[in-house]
């Protein structure tokens, strides 16, 4: 067996994929290279974007529409990223979109992991017709599709941040209630447990002082993971119209805002959508490594 | 296993129920329902109209009833942006979406199948590390950009293919395959779960026995590693769902996505709601299907669920 594996081992060596794979496993034991990408992608321009932005987000120069990205024959080092079909400068949408994006990841997160766990825990804890009730509700949600959800909302609301927030939180809950409940159930019959009533805790005191810390490892590797669904979510929400309102430069936004440039202003549909997948890639490359280091038996939920 | 498709189809009922309390409420308790119904050049007239269609001056109990009764009648409302009824609307676009989705379907899910396969029995060959390569990659990149490049790369840079539209096959080579992406992910599931399959002790067996490895590998292992993509394809369909909306905007397809899109920017109530409880009744359905499906596929599943 051992030969064998050497033997593969060999082989691959040889081959661009092989060589592309030592890299990608080399990389992925290094979290702080996707740690830094964050950062400089996501993290520092939205927390510092007034005062990175070279230009305004949503003020333009008409004379300077389409200019070409610094690197072009034509381009200059005043529009780095070149300019949009309002002559706004791309690098400053960028960067004011990467607020949009850290801010609304967050919110949504927060509010779906919330809910979920404590639907979770009551589900997992109670059993019973709660738990029937909670798992129908459970059947509802994941008979509904999300973006036909949306446009409901949407068109009886109008699009905006909140609704966005409100319909991503909507679609990501029940992941937290099915993993929260089934790790509940484990832990209920355990001693400790069974210790801690019996010295006259109440069950709110038992969830949250007992249970929750058993089950954070669980719900920091889940959330991390799910950051990056959450983002590529809202852009595509925002993409179709139906998530941020424009004018605000969220990056989905501004890929739709550059479909119909294709031929004569490729970088403005091309670079947010970048943005997207660093962004993206780097945040479930680092939940990956997480999860191998915090709770290795969450390998199932993901493919 | 009669007793288990019963439960099914009552649970499939009571979510049917609940999204249709959902979209029924959403629009009665936010204000003014007929602001709601309505679009915004609509007169006096069409108001009597819808007002008198949902009922909407009776009791709240009673306009459900009457919304489920227009709802199993087929009707779902006047569409005030495209001069048809909502039905009608749908009538028309369904077999444009049917066959982008279906040829979608029927080329990546065999497709992600057999390659899930081979890269399971050529494990660890540059073939299986391009294929998870590609699939981390492929998590990370949204469908829509996907999408935008390939028309920038084949549509506009090398002329090769349509824009947009619809027309010949060449109007379906890119839609098709941005919509299969997607369901790629069967393939990893695939992978791990013939390796699974692979290592037991039965497939030890059939080897010393002195099988063929074709046959080994398809008539023994496939079958049995199969399984586990089969529960995936529920997953997979309201993937389908979501990516024809998608899809069908970018590469302007006259289907039901992009009406969706179109009535959303004329806020045009009616024809969103036909479409998103046509969508749930489609998903409601396959979830049973697929449920029904696996449990009928593994006799191990089938023995405990008549147990219970």
């Amino acid at each position: 067996m051992a030969i064998d594996t050497e033997l593969r081992q060999e082989g691959l060596v040889d081959s661009p994929f092989g060589k592309l794979h030592k890299l990608y496993k080399g990389l992925r034991s290094l979290p702080w290279i996707w740690v830094s990408i964050l950062l400089v992608v996501l993290v520092i321009p939205a927390v510092f974007a007034p005062f990175i932005a070279p230009h305004d987000p949503y003020e333009g120069d008409i004379l300077e529409r389409l200019a070409p990205p610094v690197w072009d024959e034509e381009g200059s080092w005043d529009h780095i990223l070149g300019t949009d079909r309002l002559g706004r400068d791309l690098l400053s949408r960028l960067i004011y979109g990467s607020r949009i994006a850290l801010f609304v990841s967050m919110t949504a997160l927060l509010v779906s992991a919330t809910v979920g766990t404590t639907l979770g825990l009551l589900s997992g804890w109670y059993g019973g017709w709660v738990d029937h009730l909670i798992q129908r509700v459970v059947d509802i949600k994941s008979s509904i599709p999300v973006i036909l959800l949306a446009l409901i909302f949407v068109s009886i609301f109008g699009p905006s941040i909140f609704i966005a927030i409100s319909i991503i939180a909507i679609f990501l809950w029940n992941r937290y209630t099915r993993l929260i409940r089934a790790e509940t159930l484990a832990l209920r019959n355990m001693d400790f447990i069974a210790r801690a009533r019996v010295s006259g805790a109440s069950t709110t005191r038992i969830l949250i002082k007992h249970i929750l810390p058993n089950v954070a490892n669980t719900l920091i590797v889940l959330a991390t993971l799910e950051v990056g669904t959450v983002i590529i979510l809202e852009s595509t929400l925002s993409f179709l119209g139906v998530g941020i309102p424009r004018p605000i430069p969220s990056w989905g936004v501004m890929v739709s805002d550059g479909r119909n440039y294709l031929a004569v202003a490729w970088w403005i549909a091309i670079i947010p959508g970048l943005g997207i997948f660093l962004t993206v890639l780097s945040l479930n490359l680092f939940g990956d490594w997480l999860r191998d280091h915090l709770d290795p038996k969450l390998r199932q939920i993901r493919r | 296993m009669q007793r288990y498709i019963i439960i099914r189809l009552f649970h499939g009922l009571i979510a049917f129920i609940g999204v249709t309390i959902v979209v029924f409420s959403l629009v009665r308790l936010t204000g003014d329902p007929l602001d709601n119904l309505l679009g915004e050049e609509d007169d006096e007239e069409t108001a009597a109209y819808v007002s008198e269609l949902w009922g909407l001056d009776r009791p709240l109990a009673e306009q459900y009833f009457t919304y489920m009764r227009n709802l199993s009648q087929g009707e779902f409302g006047p569409s005030f942006s495209f001069d048809a009824s909502a039905a009608e609307l749908i009538k028309k676009r369904l077999p444009n979406t049917l066959l982008l989705g279906g040829l979608a379907a029927m080329i990546s899910f065999p497709l992600s199948l057999m390659l899930g396969v081979v890269t399971a029995v050529k494990r660890d060959s540059p073939f299986d590390y391009g294929g998870k390569t590609l699939a981390v990659m492929g998590q990370a990149t949204p469908d829509f950009w996907i999408a935008i490049i390939l028309i920038w790369v084949f549509a506009v840079t090398l002329g090769w293919l349509p824009t947009s539209g619809k027309g010949g096959l060449s109007h379906l080579v890119l839609p098709v395959f941005v919509l299969a992406l997607p369901s790629a992910g069967t393939l990893r599931l695939m992978r791990s779960a013939m390796l699974n399959q692979l290592d037991s002790e039965y497939i030890k067996l059939a080897r010393i026995k002195g099988l063929p490895e074709w046959k080994i590998i398809w008539k023994h292992a496939f079958r049995n590693a199969a399984i586990v993509p089969l529960t995936f394809l529920s997953v997979v369909i309201s993937t389908l769902v979501t990516g024809s909306i998608v899809v069908e905007t970018i590469f302007a397809w006259p289907g039901m996505g992009q009406l969706a899109i179109q009535a959303i920017n004329a806020r045009d109530y009616h024809v969103v709601q036909a479409l998103a409880l046509m969508g749930s009744v489609i998903l409601i359905m396959l979830h049973i299907l697929t449920d029904i499906a696996y449990v009928y596929a593994d006799p191990r599943i089938r023995f405990t669920k008549m147990q219970s």
